[in-house]
């Protein structure tokens, strides 16, 4: 009897539990209301990171042994970190990230990115000696692709939009450059690094922070 | 996709930077992802924030995509994880619990008596463990398999059934208060 009763409770706890299951089940994600919106940052996420890439591979193929560049590069970003220009200099604090921004997350990730491979170029332009067709390439690759985050939400970012802005004029003055032996165009370019303060607000600036 | 072999051709392409390719593998996934992340998360605008996130994340982790699974399998189990880290590190639950207070309180007459059921069991299984919770959410409400959930958790699918049996005693008990009345509805 007492068996009968438990078998009942259970055949109606089950019963009970499926029918709210199905109701909640009915009640559909809304028909994905933001499909195109999503796919703006998305669309716009995955060209820049199919252009980086591209990029990394190019220079590490223009190394000839692949490593080498790359590697050059890595220990060019340590080297710039210790003993580069504005190496040990601490920005003005109207130069400092807050490191709160309230971009949305997909943004962050692709500044933040970006600025990444900006830096690495940065310092590997100020640690030669001589112009790199390689640095120059890719100079003009990322100068369009700071302009595409410009033009895009990341740019309503004060912050991100004045870094993106200073980080852009280098990028171009570096990209026109040629190697003629003529100084001037190259030291307007330091000149600018200096001025800016574009490193060390790169260094300091971490926009995956909590990502 | 009809095979891996064109799901392998496609994520070449994806990465190369191929406009179409992109669009087609966002459009062949978006759907089930942004599903995923509006159960987990109870809110339109953290699912599309997760949405967004997942398929930013996946760019990188594509190029390690083995093809030992299917793809979607594969790409659900790179969106439990970042659902689930998003959820943890913005604190969603009591955003979600105010969100369902408004719900109830703006609620239609004659539409309260479900609307309470709903609830009852939406807290309930908030209230799970997480690992049950998505369990429950995957299984009971999305559909997917065991080990399809197994392959997204890293666990094995039995372990995956005894916790979906566990997490199902605690909403049934959950739902005994409306026992008498959910019978009208088998």
């Amino acid at each position: 009897m007492t068996t009968d009763r438990n078998h009942e409770d259970a055949n109606r706890e089950e019963g009970n539990y499926e029918t709210a299951r199905r109701r909640l089940a009915e009640l559909a994600a809304p028909a994905d209301p933001y499909r195109e919106e999503i796919w703006q940052a998305v669309g716009a996420a995955w060209r820049l990171k199919a252009e980086r890439r591209r990029r990394i591979r190019t220079i590490t193929r223009f190394a000839g042994a692949g490593v080498g560049l790359a590697a050059a590069l890595v220990i060019g970003v340590l080297i710039g970190r210790s003993s580069g220009p504005g190496a040990g200099v601490v920005p003005p604090p109207e130069l400092r990230t807050t490191q709160t921004s309230t971009l949305p997350v997909p943004y962050r990730i692709a500044v933040g990115e970006h600025l990444r491979d900006a830096e690495m170029l940065l310092v590997s332009f100020d640690a030669s000696g001589k112009v790199d067709p390689a640095v120059v390439r890719s100079a003009r690759e990322l100068a369009a692709a700071t302009r595409l985050l410009i033009d895009s939400r990341a740019g309503e970012d004060p912050e991100a939009r004045r870094l993106l802005l200073d980080v852009e004029l280098l990028l171009l003055q570096i990209s026109r450059l040629v190697d003629s032996g003529d100084q001037t165009e190259r030291q307007l370019v330091r000149d600018g690094l200096e001025e800016s303060s574009v490193l060390p607000r790169l260094q300091q600036g971490d926009w995956l922070q909590g990502v | 996709m009809d095979s891996r072999a064109d799901e392998k051709r496609l994520i070449g392409r994806v990465l190369e930077g191929d406009a179409a390719a992109q669009r087609e593998l966002y459009d062949a996934l978006v759907d089930r992802v942004f599903a995923l992340a509006f159960r987990i998360t109870g809110q339109e605008a953290a699912a599309r924030d997760c949405t967004q996130l997942v398929f930013i994340r996946l760019f990188d982790k594509l190029g390690s995509f083995r093809g030992d699974s299917a793809l979607a399998t594969w790409v659900h189990a790179v969106a439990v994880s970042v659902i689930l880290q998003w959820r943890r590190s913005t604190r969603q639950v009591r955003l979600r619990e105010v969100e369902l207070d408004s719900a109830a309180e703006a609620s239609e007459p004659g539409s309260s008596y479900d609307d309470a059921v709903n609830d009852t069991i939406r807290r309930a299984i908030d209230g799970l463990a997480e690992k049950q919770r998505v369990i429950v959410v995957m299984h009971d409400l999305e559909g997917y398999t065991h080990e399809e959930i197994g392959a997204a958790l890293g666990i094995a699918a039995g372990a995956s059934k005894v916790r979906l049996m566990r997490a199902r005693k605690k909403l049934k008990d959950a739902l005994a208060d409306f026992a008498g009345d959910l019978a009208y509805d088998h």
